[in-house]
């Protein structure tokens, strides 16, 4: 198995019954995406528009793949640490996913954040998010992931695996990102939206901050449960 | 809304959360490996009996964990069904454990599939997080002395063959 096989398994299983379990981050980052988008709608010009979506979803794409796969790679001795306060992390996480979510919901009423909402700042928070959803996600095992977990958790094949897991992470999110800008893209200039874009950018934010609450109380077990088990 | 409200409000929410955050601390270990000696465990079952490592000694025992919301467990139970029938006579003993789930989800999918091997919710995770399962379904074999022989992590029904030679590794 290769790198691109690997991205290949990824991506494609966003696009199947596996995306069951990606529901445990996709409809948040698509919050986050649409939420930061129609924060900046008002303010730039189409062109720019896509340079400020563009790149956030770079940054998302190596937070998340980095920290997924040093996850998936529990052979390393660089993953153990992270492995062993996984609970804490997911806390913090949440905490982080909280704060992203109040940005959202007052970007536009607070002078200060309008004034540091630029293309860096979002960058930043997309790197954060990345790295976020990477270590509150816990994936069911697709065949593909099955063959990388098995030499990730080992100590003699864990460097492998790590390299597997990371284009693996990579390809679900080069396949979530596809279809955040694509909905934006299709939907994001409809007069509907852009009529109520403030309302559905507080929906976002709230979508995160309902998110964060749930990682910080522990509540996710719960979501998935019965919002990924309906949906099953 | 001013900016030091703002900051007021985050800092109550943030407290909040801090304190909500006090239930759901946890400590994981990475997974199990191969060699390993398995952890003892205490495993509330499903019509209220409790099952622990020790009383599987000197048997080969396969402990599976699953989740009613995870495709990969569904299209594993039926196999493991098949399974168990297969070698219920001999020294093996199967046991699920419900992960990240709700209890009374958990119990639904082991009614569902009528799974005829002992089934028990792990309250918190907490042997997921003593054995370093982090995603179901993810299936140990352990042999008669307590020593992990493979962790199988996925559907265990695209490796029929494997999971026979896997037995016999653990009686």
């Amino acid at each position: 198995m290769g790198g691109g096989a690997a991205v290949w398994g990824g991506f494609s299983s966003f696009f199947s019954i596996w995306q069951v379990c990606i529901l445990q981050i996709s409809p948040f980052f698509i919050a986050f995406i649409v939420g930061i988008y129609l924060a900046t709608v008002g303010k730039k010009a189409d062109p720019e528009i896509r340079r400020w979506l563009l790149i956030p979803c770079i940054t998302y794409g190596i937070g998340f793949s980095v920290f997924y796969s040093l996850l998936i790679a529990s052979g390393l001795n660089i993953s153990r640490p992270l492995i062993h306060n996984i609970g804490l992390l997911r806390v913090v996480s949440g905490i982080i996913i909280l704060f992203v979510g109040l940005y959202i919901l007052l970007v536009n009423r607070i002078s200060f954040l309008g004034k540091i909402h630029t293309p860096l700042l979002l960058s930043t928070l997309s790197l954060l998010i990345g790295v976020t959803f990477a270590l509150v996600y816990s994936p069911c095992i697709t065949p593909m992931l099955s063959d990388i977990m098995g030499i990730a958790s080992q100590r003699n094949t864990a460097v492998e695996g790590w390299y597997m897991a990371f284009w693996y992470g990579l390809g679900v999110s080069i396949a979530l990102c596809m279809t955040s800008v694509a909905l934006i893209l299709f939907a994001g200039r409809q007069e509907i939206v852009l009529r109520n874009a403030n309302l559905i950018k507080n929906i976002c934010g709230i979508i995160l901050l309902i998110l964060a609450v749930m990682n910080i109380t522990g509540l996710m077990r719960h979501y998935k449960a019965f919002v990924l088990g309906f949906v099953l | 809304m001013n900016l030091i409200n703002c900051y007021k409000n985050c800092c109550a929410i943030f407290s909040l959360l801090v304190f909500l955050s006090g239930c759901s601390e946890e400590i994981s270990r990475p997974l199990l490996q191969v060699g390993e000696k398995a952890l003892p465990f205490t495993l509330e079952l499903i019509d209220g009996k409790q099952s622990n490592l020790e009383q599987y000694a000197g048997k080969g025992l396969v402990i599976t964990f699953m989740s009613s919301w995870c495709p990969c467990s569904n299209e594993s139970m039926p196999f493991m069904k098949q399974a168990y029938s297969k070698h219920k006579n001999d020294q093996i003993v199967f046991l699920m454990v419900g992960i990240q789930n709700s209890r009374s989800k958990f119990e639904e999918f082991v009614e569902k599939w009528g799974v005829p091997f002992p089934a028990g919710y792990d309250k918190g995770d907490r042997i997921a997080k003593d054995y370093g399962v982090s995603s179901p379904p993810t299936t140990f074999f352990i042999d008669k002395n307590g020593i992990v022989k493979r962790a199988f992590y996925g559907n265990i029904a695209k490796k029929p063959d494997e999971f026979q030679q896997w037995l016999k590794e653990i009686l």
